[in-house]
């Protein structure tokens, strides 16, 4: 069962100070304890102590829980950061001497508009409800929250049920990745503010109070025991489903160089007809019957060379089986593959091993620590159509179009022709699809990097490197292009340091 | 609809009250909706003439621009200015309100200052500057009372300034120990006002409008006079203009040679041609007020009156509070250009607790009057309070006023 302390605020703005007075842009879960501690020690739920009041004992259990357990989650409304030049000039009840003048009220000048707008409330959330006696106390103690953040911030804090739309991830590292960084209290927090608040409470002798004749704010200092910082992250959605669910992988007695690629392709899928005889499925073959529709995606052939992740330093081919393939297709091509021996091309026949079946989404190593998984074309792409009319046009928007026709069925876009083009490039852009370092392989012969294309086709290869958003996971197979099918556009691994990766982002 | 009775108030006072009374009021230009309205208008850093405050907020779940008509730090000075008036008009109610009073002798007259209306209420420097009765109002017993004050026992204050405790304080340059009151009477009015979006959606900072000034001198767009009539009538008007522009006329003056002469603009003479560098009004299609009274804030504070008493003390802030927001709320004249009317009945809601909500009547004067003298019966009767007006008598310090004289003179 969840739990969730939830704050309104009253004037749809929150406005808080962090640091040497930066704005705060919502509130920590340090600030919500240091909120709740304030309103336990000086509310009507603290019992007296001395000539002061102190927290009650539930109010310290339920302080002390939140140390032990930082919310799990938070929820951040929508919000929009202020600013600007406009300032106002106020008396700040200080008489100093300053310059020539004799004594004078002190004018200061601050920010006429701060914090942020905010629509909808800001939440702290928890997997498991605390224990009942934390539960009750919280629950008593919220309402007699008046602020977050400064006094122009009132809110109204309650125990109401709430999503996180951000969670604690334990594991993270601060140095890398995305999410907010918040600050959050830990064993003995209440002990350091209960203290700091003693030190600074003591009246000071009856001389020091003498009014001088320059005075200037002594803010008492600021308390920062027993905080860390707590990374709340967005959680990712799953990605989608990957094209093709798994690749036969069959070791290769030599590598095939990558210009020879599309040919010994074309040459292991005639090969891979031929074992399984009549009745090859169209999903192998690519014919398909007019009228039947056809899917995005068909068995491909790809070659690794020995230098690639995932083959032990050994050259393969990969027959990708396609998601969208029935089992029955499925069956006759893997019952035809493992009778794949030997290959014949112009330039001598090769030698293929015993295949081993992959998961698609497992295929490639985890990307290193500290990097984030971008895409290599191996060896080149081909675009999947001529440049579309009517404007700009760039190799990226021809790679991202590749992307969403692979991804054909997580990507839709309006429209017809070159219209539609557009837009399923722009969406695979509003997927998080990146491309970087898109260029023109200038080469005379392209029969080495598409075997058939349709005759208005301009054929340009192409080599990029790509992000691929929320498409898929890091370890998952594909290929893109005209040639995906037969021996161009597969996408290999390229780990780049996480920085580097996110500037490529902006 | 229930009215805000003594008895809400003290339910809203006591353990498992209300968190908070919201105020939430429609409002429009007194000229109607097709006119503009002057907001309040701030400094830019490092630049010359005014500049209005733009901030984005939600109007519901649509991001807006809005433009500050009143701050938060105005309208609290406006229900503080309120509670002044009343006083100084000798309002018998208002006037028992305890209060601390600054005189400053300056030429002869009696200026007199109170928490009321100085920047920091009771915490203000030219209190703490001052003297009661021959001794530095910082040696006193009863100042140090107020300073010692804690939310453990505030009945110093609240028997001294008790708008300290309504309206807040700091007492920001005390070495520790320091009074750090919040407001438990927040508030703001702002104009939705209509902006344009870019290509991704991003709503683009609107520019106000800029109109034109200028005056026109039926005698001659420009008049200039020779050096002796200059420093004549400069001389003649002495008594009206600051130092510094005497100064200042009789310079330029003084550097006319014989057979020439020089623009009298200074002087008030002669036309000063139109310039589009003003800021114009601005049409707002949404204004807002909103007032937020913190019960949860008033119950941080103990008066040492038991349970009961506590909550009477803590019931009379909160009509004092409700009172001053009473009586600011009732004259909405803000400034030039910038008249306002209530577009329909103020909607006051008191939180319940749990997502429920009590919808009350909103307070007229009379009636806010009538609340403030129950609550204050109540507590003298059961919280022992008195509360018999001017509290502390402080005498400021002459070296603050000749400083102000200068510093006036200097600035003009």
């Amino acid at each position: 069962m969840s739990f969730a302390i939830v704050a309104e605020p009253l004037l749809g703005v929150y406005k808080g100070h962090i640091g040497d007075g930066q704005p705060d842009p919502l509130p920590s879960p340090a600030r919500l304890h240091a909120a709740l501690l304030c309103a336990a020690a000086q509310g009507v739920r603290a019992v007296a102590e001395a000539d002061g009041l102190r927290p009650c004992d539930a109010d310290r259990d339920a302080l002390r829980w939140l140390e032990a357990n930082p919310p799990d989650g938070i929820a951040v409304p929508q919000t929009l950061r202020n600013g600007g030049a406009a300032t106002a000039y106020r008396k700040e009840g200080l008489v100093v001497k300053e310059g020539r003048n004799p004594l004078s009220d002190k004018l200061i000048g601050k920010p006429a508009v701060r914090g942020v707008a905010v629509t909808g409330r800001f939440a702290w959330t928890w997997e498991q409800s605390p224990p009942e006696p934390v539960a009750a106390a919280l629950a008593e103690l919220c309402p007699e929250v008046p602020y977050l953040g400064t006094s122009e911030s009132p809110v109204l804090l309650s125990v109401v049920d709430a999503e996180p739309t951000h969670r604690l991830d334990r594991e993270a590292d601060l140095f890398t990745g995305d999410g907010l960084d918040l600050a959050v209290a830990v064993t003995g927090r209440v002990d350091a503010l209960e203290a700091a608040h003693r030190a600074a409470s003591s009246p000071p002798p009856l001389k020091a109070d003498a009014h001088r004749s320059s005075e200037r704010t002594e803010p008492p200092p600021v308390a920062t025991a027993s905080l860390t910082i707590g990374r709340y992250s967005q959680p990712q959605p799953p990605p989608s489903p990957t094209p093709w669910a798994s690749a036969l992988l069959f070791p290769l007695e030599r590598p095939i160089p990558p210009e020879s690629r599309v040919r010994c392709a074309v040459a292991v899928h005639r090969t891979l007809i031929a074992l399984v005889g009549d009745g090859a499925p169209a999903i192998l073959t690519g014919v398909y019957e007019a009228g039947v529709p056809r899917p995005a995606n068909r068995c491909a052939i790809q070659f690794l060379g020995p230098g690639a992740p995932a083959v032990g330093g050994a050259a393969a081919v990969l027959l990708l089986l396609p998601r969208e393939a029935s089992d029955v297709d499925l069956a006759l091509i893997r019952i035809a593959a493992p009778r794949l021996r030997v290959v014949r091309v112009a330039s001598g026949p090769f030698s293929v091993g015993v295949p081993v079946e992959v998961p698609a989404d497992r295929f490639w190593p985890e990307p290193a620590a500290g990097t984030e998984r971008w895409w290599q074309t191996d060896p080149v792409a081909v675009p999947d159509t001529r440049p579309p009319r009517g404007g700009r046009w760039s190799l990226a928007d021809a790679a991202a179009l590749s992307v969403a026709l692979v991804w054909r069925q997580e990507i839709s876009a309006l429209g017809r022709g070159d219209a539609r083009y557009r837009a399923l490039a722009e969406a695979a852009a509003g997927r998080g699809v990146r491309v970087q370092s898109a260029v023109r392989v200038m080469d005379g012969d392209v029969g080495r990097y598409v075997h058939r294309v349709h005759p208005d086709t301009l054929i340009q290869p192409y080599r990029a490197i790509l992000g691929l958003g929320d498409l898929t996971g890091p370890r998952t197979i594909a290929a893109i292009g005209q040639s995906r099918h037969l021996g161009g556009g597969l996408l290999v691994p390229v780990d780049l340091p996480a920085d580097i990766a996110r500037r490529m982002v902006r | 609809m229930r009215s805000l009775d003594l008895a809400v108030l003290l339910a809203a006072g006591s353990p498992g009250g209300s968190s908070c009374l919201a105020s939430t009021t429609s409002l429009e230009p007194a000229g109607g909706r097709h006119t503009s309205v002057a907001p309040a208008k701030f400094a830019e850093r490092g630049k010359k003439g005014g500049v209005y405050a733009y901030e984005q907020r939600y109007l519901g779940d649509e991001s807006r621009y809005a433009v500050v008509i009143d701050s938060k730090q105005s309208q609290l000075n406006r229900a503080e200015q309120a509670l002044a008036q009343a006083v100084e008009d000798g309002h018998p109610l208002l006037s028992r309100v305890p209060h601390v009073q600054v005189t400053y002798e300056r030429d002869g007259m009696v200026e007199r200052y109170y928490d009321l209306t100085l920047p920091h209420r009771v915490f203000d420097g030219h209190i703490r500057a001052g003297m009661i009765d021959g001794q530095p109002t910082t040696q006193t017993a009863a100042y140090r009372a107020v300073r010692d004050a804690t939310p453990a026992n505030a009945r110093a204050l609240l028997e001294t300034s008790p708008v300290t405790l309504v309206f807040g304080g700091w007492d920001s340059s005390r070495r520790s120990r320091q009074g750090r009151w919040r407001s438990a009477l927040v508030g703001e009015i702002v104009g939705f006002v209509s902006a344009s979006r870019d290509g991704t959606g991003v709503l683009t900072e609107p520019k106000p409008g800029m109109r034109g000034g200028a005056r026109v001198d039926p005698v001659g767009m420009q008049i200039n006079l020779g050096k002796k009539v200059m420093a004549e009538t400069a001389e003649r008007q002495r008594a009206e203009l600051s130092p510094g522009n005497y100064d200042g006329i009789v310079k330029v003056a003084n550097g006319i040679k014989p057979g020439d002469a020089k623009s009298a603009s200074a002087l008030g003479l002669g036309g000063i041609p139109p310039t589009l560098d003003q800021l114009a009004g601005v049409a707002c299609d949404t204004i807002i007020r909103t007032h937020v009274l913190s019960f949860a804030t008033l119950r941080q504070m103990r008066f040492g009156a038991g349970v009961e008493g506590d909550a009477a003390c803590r019931a009379l802030l909160a009509a004092l509070a409700l009172n001053a927001l009473a009586r600011s709320d009732a004259e909405l004249y803000l400034r030039a250009n910038c008249d306002l009317v209530e577009a329909e009945v103020p909607m006051v809601r008191l939180d319940q607790r749990g997502g429920e909500f009590l919808d009350v009547e909103p307070l007229s004067i009379d009636a806010a009057d009538l609340l403030l003298s129950e609550a204050l019966a109540h507590a003298e009767k059961v919280a022992d309070v008195t509360w018999s007006g001017l509290a502390l008598r402080v005498t400021g310090n002459p070296d603050i006023v000749s400083g102000a004289v200068d510093t006036d003179a200097e600035e003009k």
